[in-house]
């Protein structure tokens, strides 16, 4: 039947897929790719600004503090020739972006912050940033408090990896008209079988029990690649991959 | 969900979880429910993935199609692209069956109400435009889950952008196309709209390759209203982004005249004038450097043509082509092979500093990602004409002077004041200012026309009363504010029994001047007379002077004197619309029963209605006792009665939107009747605190607070608007900032209700002693009015004892005080006791849940 043999095909091969931390990695310095290189680098610091946020805070430093410095420390990022200063095993995007904002912060009180904050322009509109996509984790009581500060930007990280592969699988769905189903599936990604009433979905959505099986496959299945690619592209090597979700895996543990 | 350790990590979106995951006992969630682990783990199953063509196909295989898939009058086809906001679909007009485009902003983003407020204005700016090289609009609407989007033509031709590596190396067809679209954009400047994002991308195409102006996405309309205009996020697309745009000077024609120009340059160049690793590098270039001459790209261009380029990409706006028709003009000379205007530029250019500050600091993101360059932008000083339109029919009652020596009596002059008033405010066709507006100011004040513009109006009428024994002389004069000219003054000498027709004939003139246009129902309300005895009158007016002054006493007695009134005429039915306000009011500021209370305005408003039915203070009484009963829909109709009536009674919006919309989560209605109670009443205090309230509830608390703020710094002695703002603040989890704005109100007015909020702010911020010692110092008051046991809720909420807040919740509900537990369902400080069963089973209680 067509559905098993959807399910068996084998994923896109990743390898010829230039993932953003490789292009960012190999850009670097080097004339019109490193246009490119800049644009994806800006493209995953967007994504990923809750955790340095959230390290920053963890610091103790005020909302409007935490968010010039997050401001700065991105420009920083984008403007500086950080990239090519970095050395050779450069890493993934994430350990290198904690080394990067740990080393900012150590030098922030040194720094010159001639510039007060109302006379100059803003280029992080954090109202629009926290509009457009709305994100809440919840933890344990006390964990916030708790958890040494790179610890808690690698939760934070692994929420917004988790959360922009959800985003994208929902704006898929919306795609296809489908957002319906999205919304009343995309809870239950992860549930057991056998904890599932598939007749309660069913109902629901108006269709029968064993499409709603075949359509939580495929939503978990996609959900699954787009997660990895999620992943993939803020490492050099698509093998490391399982390794940085494993890492991931490990810091929510820590949290219990 | 309160935020663990203060604002930051709320910033960030990090709360407390519920509990641990059935299945792998993790403690972490996404949102509130998803285990964040296990959605993780799945990442690492061997089970295999879907491709993007592989999942496509299987989900369309699901006969579950959005409902929404079908927008108003339209049927959705296929998607044809998205752009910053929103998606754009292919789409079919269902009557017409004309194939469309149609733009709606993205659901996920339909949260944004700054996102969805820019899409409308956007959507309403190019609607009023009609050229045939502008994108037509056909229609803004809504669909039925409250999703905004438009339609407009389909452009089938693509953009410039597409087409441009096809037009390279064909001047004449680049040049003939920029000057249909520079002719577009000098009709849209004479409309008031500049589009300020132009680029190749948003010049569309039609079949037959005629270039159609679209995505006035970021057309800056000059609109009275919009406090979106103080944060203006814009941005453009680097590269055709005038220079001056970026350090946040005027927005002028001139702008979009640049982009005209870099357009136009790409065109013929292959390239824009200045190309660099991110947004920010692009603009410093621009903005330091002269642009590059066309001819150094393209050598095969002639002379005119580089000049004309040049024109458009001086960084100085003035330099520049005045204006976008000047350009079309000589783009068409350029194709005639006339001589064009412009003149080559002198090298070297001066070198023009226009700006002295330090140029732009900071990095900026690279903008093919769309991010914002936010700057903060003030625009209250600009007018248009749109606006003088709008102000024609309107206008303020200053207060009348009263000039004889007995100042007992003064209260006259206001009666008769507020009786030309109340006339004038039922008529539809004006904007009426309310009294608590212009109560403050002087008599005859001499700048007349700066008070005219912050009260929003054209006229003014001024006057005085005088009495002699048994005669009353009343004079009044009509002016201009804007011209601080008198238009008419008349002189009316009569008894006070004879003063009701006075008044009509005043009310009816001002209407005749304004060009008012009564329906007939309304002109038969100015006539009525509220009371044939004149004592009763006086009396009457007596109460009402009590009544605003808001202390207990004085409500007492006002009551009083409205059963005098109504001994002796027991029909005054207006004697007894006043009861009722007082009896409303009494609870807030004494200490007699709530329920007990109510009962009598109950009582009161009923009776006040069966005399006369046309009442809208006692209409609006009786929504808000109704609301209090849990009698949703019998409420709205008091309200919508009461606007129908008195279309200019500020305090029928007013109340509608606290005491019906807000409760129900109707956010956007509420703001909208807030606004207009505003508009009505806008130097009200109670009024601007209440918008901000208001914004609060919608949890839009950035405009809360920028709203509060305003209006704490306009009524600094206002207790409840530093204990709104505080509100706010603690609401947003910034307690640091709520404290100090709390502490102030309490200062001001020792009020106890701010004991609540201090409580909830302290223990939240995490001082739980002095949390304590409010509690304390709340239970030690045995206060029994109302909302005192909603404070105790706060601070046992705030200090984690769920159980306890619980039951002061239950006791507020059962004691009969409404105030605030009104907003049960949609309060923020009561968010952690959401879903809890109890906590449901009252809010259900106290709202019911609507049958519409």
């Amino acid at each position: 039947m067509k559905s098993e043999a959807a399910a068996g095909a084998p994923a896109e091969p990743r390898v010829f897929a230039t993932t953003r931390w490789s292009l960012i990695l190999s850009a670097a310095g080097l004339g019109a790719d490193e246009q490119k290189g800049r644009e994806a680098l800006a493209e995953l610091c967007r994504t990923y600004w809750r955790p340095i946020f959230l390290f920053v805070s963890r610091h103790g430093y005020s909302v409007p503090e935490a968010q010039d410095l997050t401001q700065d420390f991105f420009v920083m990022i984008l403007e500086s020739n950080w990239l090519t200063q970095a050395d050779e095993h450069r890493g993934r995007f994430r350990s290198f972006l904690l080394k990067s904002i740990q080393n900012f912060l150590s030098h922030a009180d040194e720094r010159n912050r001639a510039v007060k904050r109302g006379g100059r322009i803003e280029f992080v509109s954090w109202d629009e940033w926290l509009a457009e996509a709305p994100s809440q984790v919840s933890v344990s009581a006390g964990t916030f408090d708790s958890l040494p500060p790179q610890h808690l930007f690698d939760l934070r990280w692994a929420a917004t990896v988790v959360e922009h592969a959800l985003q994208r699988l929902r704006e898929e769905c919306e795609g296809k008209g489908r957002l319906r189903l999205f919304e009343t599936l995309s809870g239950h990604l992860t549930s057991e079988r056998g904890d599932l009433s598939y007749a309660s979905l069913a109902a629901g959505l108006g269709i029968a029990e064993t499409i709603v099986k075949k359509q939580l496959h495929n939503l978990r299945q996609r959900y699954r690649w787009l997660l990895r690619d999620e992943v993939a592209q803020t490492v050099q090597d698509p093998a490391d991959i399982d390794d940085e979700i494993r890492h991931l895996c490990a810091v929510l543990a820590k949290t219990d | 969900m309160k935020p663990l350790a203060g604002p930051s990590s709320s910033v960030a979106g990090v709360v407390e979880s519920p509990g641990k995951c059935e299945q792998c006992g993790a403690t972490t969630r996404l949102g509130e429910a998803v285990c964040l682990r296990c959605l993780l783990k799945e990442g690492l199953e061997a089970e295999g993935e879907a491709s993007a063509e592989v999942f496509e196909s299987v989900l369309g295989e699901a006969n579950v199609p959005d409902t929404h898939w079908r927008l108003g009058n339209y049927e959705i086809l296929d998607e044809i692209g998205r752009g910053g906001m929103g998606v754009i679909y292919r789409a079919r007009q269902r009557h017409s069956r004309r194939i469309v485009a149609v733009k709606r902003v993205l659901t996920y983003q339909a949260d944004s109400h700054e996102t969805l407020a820019r899409f409308r204005r956007e959507a309403a700016a190019a609607a009023s435009l009609d050229h045939p090289n502008i994108l037509p609009i056909y229609e803004v609407s809504e669909s039925q889950d409250g999703l905004a989007f438009f339609s407009m033509k389909l452009a089938t031709g693509g953009s410039l952008r597409t087409v441009a590596s096809a037009l390279r190396g064909k001047a004449r067809e680049c040049v003939e196309l920029m000057a249909k679209v520079a002719r577009a954009i000098e009709y849209a400047h004479a409309h008031g709209i500049l589009h300020r994002d132009l680029q190749p991308g948003n010049i569309l195409l039609d079949g037959r390759g005629e270039p159609l102006v679209g995505d006035f996405g970021l057309a800056k309309w000059l609109d009275e209203e919009s406090d979106l205009t103080q944060t203006l996020t814009t941005f453009g697309t680097p590269g055709y982004i005038a220079p001056e745009q970026a350090e946040g000077a005027h927005f002028s024609p001139a702008a979009d005249i640049y982009s005209l120009g870099a357009i136009l340059f790409n065109l013929l160049a292959g390239r824009t004038p200045f190309v660099g690793a991110n947004a920010l590098s692009v603009i410093r270039q621009a903005a330091a450097t002269p642009a590059p001459k066309l001819r150094a790209f393209a050598p095969s261009l002639g002379r005119d043509l580089e000049t004309i380029v040049a024109r458009c990409l001086e960084r100085d706006p003035k330099a520049r082509y005045h204006t976008a028709g000047a350009l079309a003009e000589d783009l068409e000379r350029w194709l005639e092979g006339r001589p064009i205007i412009a003149r080559p530029v002198r090298a070297p250019s001066r070198v023009w500093r226009w700006s002295r500050r330090n140029p732009i600091v900071a990095g900026a993101f690279s903008a093919s990602l769309l991010l914002a360059l936010a700057v903060v932008w003030l625009l209250r000083e600009q007018f248009n004409a749109r606006t003088t339109r709008a102000l024609e029919k309107s206008i303020a009652l200053l207060p009348f002077e009263y000039l004889s020596d007995d100042k007992a009596n003064a209260y006259l002059a206001d009666g008769i004041q507020e009786e030309i008033l109340t006339r004038l405010s039922k008529i539809a066709d004006l904007k009426v200012i309310s009294r608590t507006s212009t109560q403050h100011y002087k008599s005859s004040p001499k700048n007349l026309p700066e008070i005219a513009k912050q009260l929003g109006v054209a006229y003014i009428l001024e006057g005085s009363v005088q009495e002699s024994g048994d005669a009353i002389r009343v004079n009044v004069q009509l002016i201009n504010a804007q011209s601080d000219s008198h238009l008419w003054a008349e002189k009316f000498d009569r008894k006070l029994s004879d003063i009701f027709p006075v008044e009509t004939e005043i009310a009816t003139k001002i209407a005749d001047t304004l060009q008012a246009k009564l329906t007939g129902h309304e002109q038969r309300a100015i006539a009525a007379h509220p009371t044939e005895d004149p004592e009763a009158y006086r009396l009457y007016l007596q109460g009402r002077h009590l009544w605003g002054q808001r202390t207990d006493t004085g409500l007492l007695k006002a009551i009083d004197y409205f059963n005098r009134a109504l001994s002796l005429d027991p029909n005054y039915a207006r004697a007894y619309a006043g009861i009722a306000d007082c009896y409303i009011t009494l609870p807030a500021f004494s200490k007699l029963n709530p329920a007990e209370c109510r009962q009598k305005a109950k009582l009161a408003a009923s009776r006040a209605l069966e005399i006369d039915s046309d009442l809208a203070d006692a209409h609006v009484s009786l929504g808000v006792l109704l609301m209090n009963d849990g009698k949703v829909a019998e409420a709205r109709n008091e309200f919508l009665r009461a606007m129908q009536f008195d279309p200019n009674y500020a305090n029928a919006p007013h109340w509608y939107a606290l005491r019906v919309l807000v409760p129900l989560g109707q956010f956007d209605e509420a703001i909208a009747q807030l606004k207009r109670a505003l508009e009505l009443d806008p130097l009200s205090p109670p009024f601007n605190a209440n918008l901000g309230m208001g914004y609060t509830m919608a949890r839009r608390y950035p405009e809360a607070i920028a709203q509060l703020r305003k209006t704490v710094e306009l009524n600094p002695a206002f207790s409840y608007g530093h204990g709104a703002l505080g509100y706010a603040l603690d609401a947003s989890g910034q307690f640091d900032q709520a404290i100090p704005e709390m502490e102030k109100a309490y200062e001001l007015s020792r009020d106890f209700h701010v004991l609540g909020l201090l409580g909830h702010a302290y223990a939240l911020r995490g001082n739980r002693e002095k949390a304590f010692q409010l509690l304390k110092q709340l239970q030690d008051l045995e206060q029994q009015s109302s909302d005192w046991n909603y404070g105790l809720a706060l601070i046992y909420l705030a200090l984690g004892d769920k159980n306890e807040a619980l039951n002061r919740l239950e006791e507020s509900y059962r004691s009969g005080e409404v105030g605030f537990t009104l907003n049960i369902k949609v309060d923020p400080m009561l968010d952690p006791l959401r879903g809890d069963p109890r906590f449901e089973n009252l809010a259900n209680q106290i709202v019911p849940p609507a049958s519409r």
